[in-house]
């Protein structure tokens, strides 16, 4: 790996460059010198500590990503939770993994693969299919919507725990194992 | 933590303290070298100083956990960047979830600086931290972004131009227009003139 930034600015360099933009007004070349200096301090007392706090985190953490206790009371048939997971990662990870795939199932016998929609029709197509897919037991309406938004905001923080794992990984494909999905929307 | 992690000054000398197996005090220097970064693109993006420790927390972890794969592709910085932005957005989804539930307080309102009563001095700054971010957050998103990334956190254009996909050149107007707004914004403010006057009336006295 490189050194990066060999042209690294130096703060005075940054006050100087600030100073040149305004024209050199002094007083206003100070107040930006003094809210870099207040926004210096801010970050450096909120992370006093934080490399001690990241060590402790780090021995009680197993290497899984999956973190957050993400049961509830719900039952929800499986494929409904395929739907949802799909639904999230098409609708709302912040960089779609467009052409990636979500494998549910093991890695030797995968049961379901999804390929992430590369274009705004196939992500409407299968948002219909989501939504065709979502459960749809007698509980009044107001129920249902409540749930599908707990399912959908579920499937979200563990499916994109798993994708950023990913990203970071620099792997294209996540595997979800059939048994994490259960646990996710099976009820206690 | 080692006073010996101090020894480590850059991004090459902690990786390769990494590969020869002195990790923890490799991890020391790399969080204590990125942790100021690394919250600083969190706040932006979280709005409060707690929600942003917590995220700085999670992106080292992850990072360490990772640091094996790590590829150089980019600079340690710019793969801190793109953590840090993925981690905050997951985190900003996490609270939709818990106000669902109203099991989280989800506030959006920005701290101020942790010990602003503590002083007159601590209670101005805060008064011009609060006066300033309010300016900055009437910038355009990419503008807003890099300023902070450049007089903030002093980072080099190539190293911008890595992280938000833009152009040296682009991100240069970008600072100007940003320095020039931000500039023009703070002169109407009330704020300021009685900062320039309180200002000048310290020089009177020396």
């Amino acid at each position: 790996m490189t050194e990066p930034k060999t042209d690294q600015p130096s703060r005075d360099m940054l006050d100087q460059e600030i100073a040149q933009m305004l024209d050199k007004d002094a007083s206003m070349a100070r107040a930006f010198a003094r809210v870099a200096t207040i926004n210096r301090r801010r970050h450096e007392q909120a992370t006093r500590n934080l490399s001690v706090d990241v060590a402790a985190a780090l021995t009680r953490r197993p290497s899984s990503g999956r973190r957050w206790g993400l049961r509830l009371g719900i039952a929800v048939p499986s494929m409904a939770a395929v739907a949802a997971v799909l639904y999230v990662v098409i609708g709302t990870t912040p960089q779609p993994p467009a052409g990636g795939t979500v494998t549910i199932g093991s890695a030797e016998t995968p049961r379901t693969t999804i390929v992430a929609p590369t274009t705004p029709s196939e992500a409407a197509s299968s948002v219909a299919l989501a939504s065709a897919s979502k459960p749809s037991a007698a509980a009044p309406a107001s129920q249902r919507v409540s749930a599908d938004v707990i399912i959908a905001d579920l499937a979200a923080d563990y499916v994109v725990d798993q994708l950023l794992d990913a990203r970071i990984e620099d792997e294209t494909v996540v595997r979800i194992t059939e048994t994490e999905i259960d646990n996710l929307f099976v009820g206690l | 933590m080692s006073a010996a992690a101090l020894s480590l000054t850059s991004d090459v000398e902690i990786l390769e303290a990494f590969r020869d197996g002195r990790r923890e005090r490799a991890a020391t220097a790399f969080v204590r070298r990125h942790q100021r970064f690394v919250h600083s693109v969190a706040m932006r993006h979280l709005g409060n100083t707690e929600d942003a420790r917590d995220a700085a927390q999670e992106v080292f972890v992850r990072a360490l956990q990772n640091i094996d794969r790590f590829n150089g592709d980019s600079s340690l910085q710019t793969w801190l960047y793109r953590i840090t932005v993925n981690v905050c957005v997951n985190m900003r989804r996490k609270h939709r979830w818990l106000s669902f539930f109203a099991v989280g307080e989800g506030t959006d309102e920005r701290d101020v600086v942790a010990d602003q009563v503590a002083t007159d001095q601590a209670a101005q700054d805060a008064e011009f931290d609060r006066c300033f971010q309010a300016l900055l957050q009437k910038l355009p998103p990419k503008q807003r972004e890099t300023f902070c990334l450049r007089y903030f956190d002093e980072l080099s254009y190539d190293e911008m131009s890595a992280m938000l996909g833009t152009s040296a050149g682009a991100l240069k107007a970008n600072y100007h227009w940003a320095v020039k707004k931000l500039a023009e914004m703070l002169r109407t403010t009330e704020y300021y003139h009685h900062w320039i006057a309180s200002q000048n009336h310290d020089r009177t006295e020396d």
